[in-house]
């Protein structure tokens, strides 16, 4: 159910910008040139069914950092990197990833993997902020690649 | 080495300017394992591994540079060759791209350094030059320029055969270098003009620098079509016009065309049916020579000069790790109206096997059986594996 959600959030914010939000999370994600810890872990982990939708960004920010899925030196307004956001949606939707992602998991080849399967798209490297509406399109691309079944 | 000495400048360069985390880098490692056998076996070991670098120079340029070491050997009855290491330059560009600066739906790309040149085609020029690459695109219009030079790769890479002063450098294995020539290219491509087909038309010229023998100017000035049929039917078909300059005026031809059916619901099967056609010397015209000399085939050792192929391909993908392909070609002269115009026929196996993003393997294997008379079969198997690091 909260994939549905999260996948009629996507398709929303994907369709048109002039679709009114009541949703302030949102507004705020899509708003934001520069998604940063907290915005991300709500979101991945939220879409990802690892936490409800009731929490808060600080609650999935230390869920995130509990699973050791975010650098120990991160805070919550700490700018997130396309390889961090990568390792998170690696992490939280369970991607297997390349061999080297396998021996070594971690944003560096997170990141590779997400390129190779076309969730990153365009100019890109692994050190570059990530906006809201680039993570909400690379959301629905790992749902894609993921498979929305299952 | 003022190239190379360039290019290291640039890099250098930019990595005092970039910022450090925005840096990628990887190890890229091929392997390529032949055995053949033709009267008698001869088996060949490539291994390369290229380190290659990327990075943002600014929002709308970066810098990819890449080196390479490689190590080649071949085996037969007689002996062996060895050539323990080389160390080139690979692709480095420094290339950027803005949209919509010039109005909208208008872009402009451009790149220099070492850098990728293919036509349209790839049958007249499919290599990497020292050069530059300039193209922009306005609505369905896009237009490209490029000017390189060749003396600077290495003739294997650059693969340049086109006067009889290539040939020798060619076989002379203490040239490292390929000819001295300069290149230039223009492109037109038309977005549909008419619904499901693009038209375009590629040129290119080659100027040669080489301070051996008399020079050997050429020109390819290729139209093409690209078109769709529905879903999935694509096909396309190009001409090349050769003409040159030894300094006796020459002309010379090529041309082609392929049909490729896809039905992804259907395992991905693909079928193909292609015909290639590139002169021989008779009558006006002279053999075809591009400026970088490519393969006709996967068993056959014939190049894309004097021939013509037909070949039909098929290939289903199993599951999503693997392909598997089987390629029939039947081969003849440039000139089809000479004595016994067919030369061979060939068949081969083709199976992909990429069970994750960053290692892959490729089997290949196939027979090739000529049509003269006295000639022996050629059978060839490949193992390729690439792991990127």
């Amino acid at each position: 159910m909260r994939k549905v959600v999260a996948l009629a959030l996507v398709a929303l914010v994907s369709a048109t910008a002039a679709v009114a939000q009541s949703n302030q999370f949102m507004d705020t994600l899509l708003a934001s040139k520069q998604l940063d810890f907290g915005q991300a872990s709500y979101l991945v982990l939220v879409a990802s069914d690892n936490i409800g939708e009731d929490a808060d960004a600080p609650r999935a920010f230390e869920l995130l950092g509990s699973m050791g899925w975010a650098p120990e030196d991160a805070t919550l307004e700490t700018p997130v990197t396309l390889a961090q956001f990568s390792f998170m949606l690696m992490k939280a939707f369970g991607l297997r990833g390349g061999l080297m992602y396998r021996l070594f998991p971690g944003p560096r080849y997170a990141y590779r993997e997400l390129r190779s399967v076309a969730v990153i798209q365009g100019r890109s490297d692994p050190g570059m902020a990530v906006d809201g509406s680039a993570a909400v399109r690379m959301l629905g691309r790992v749902f894609d690649v993921k498979g929305v079944s299952e | 080495m003022k190239a190379r000495i360039l290019a290291l400048a640039l890099l250098a360069g930019a990595l005092l300017a970039a910022p450090v985390a925005a840096f990628d880098f990887g190890l890229d490692v091929l392997n390529v394992s032949s055995f053949s056998y033709e009267s008698e076996w001869s088996f060949s070991q490539t291994d390369r591994a290229t380190l290659w670098l990327s990075l943002p120079v600014s929002p709308s340029s970066s810098i990819y540079a890449s080196g390479l070491y490689e190590f080649t050997a071949s085996f037969g009855p007689g002996g062996y060759t060895m050539v323990p290491w080389r160390l080139d330059l690979g692709r480095t560009e420094w290339e950027g791209l803005s949209t919509g600066a010039f109005g909208p739906a208008t872009s402009f790309r451009w790149s220099v350094g070492r850098i990728p040149l293919q036509d349209f085609s790839g049958r007249v020029v499919s290599s990497l030059a020292d050069g530059f690459l300039v193209e922009g695109s306005k609505g369905n219009f896009s237009a490209r320029l490029a000017g390189a030079y060749a003396g600077l790769l290495s003739k294997n890479d650059a693969r340049i055969l086109i006067d009889a002063d290539d040939a020798v450098r060619w076989a002379d294995q203490d040239q490292y270098f390929a000819p001295s020539r300069a290149l230039a290219g223009m492109g037109l491509r038309f977005v549909e003009p008419v619904e499901g087909m693009d038209l375009g038309f590629d040129a290119w010229a080659q100027f040669d620098l080489g301070p051996d023998g008399l020079p050997t100017h050429t020109q390819y000035f290729e139209p093409y079509l690209d078109g769709r049929l529905g879903r999935g039917f694509r096909w396309r078909a190009w001409y090349i016009l050769e003409t040159g300059q030894d300094p006796d005026f020459f002309s010379s031809m090529a041309a082609g065309g392929r049909g490729r059916w896809s039905w992804p619901e259907l395992g991905g099967l693909r079928l193909t049916g292609s015909l290639f056609w590139a002169s021989a010397s008779s009558g006006e015209l002279r053999q075809f020579s591009p400026l970088s000399t490519s393969l006709v085939g996967g068993v056959a050792p014939m190049t894309f000069a004097d021939v013509t192929v037909l070949s039909a391909d098929m290939a289903v993908s199993p599951s999503d790790w693997m392909d598997l392909g089987f390629n029939l070609s039947v081969f003849g002269r440039g000139d089809l109206g000479a004595t016994d115009p067919f030369t061979g026929i060939e068949a081969a196996l083709d199976l992909v096997m990429a069970p994750v993003s960053d290692f892959n393997v490729n089997l290949s294997g196939g027979l090739y059986a000529p049509f003269v008379a006295g000639l022996p079969l050629r059978w060839l198997g490949t193992l390729t594996a690439t792991l990127e690091l």
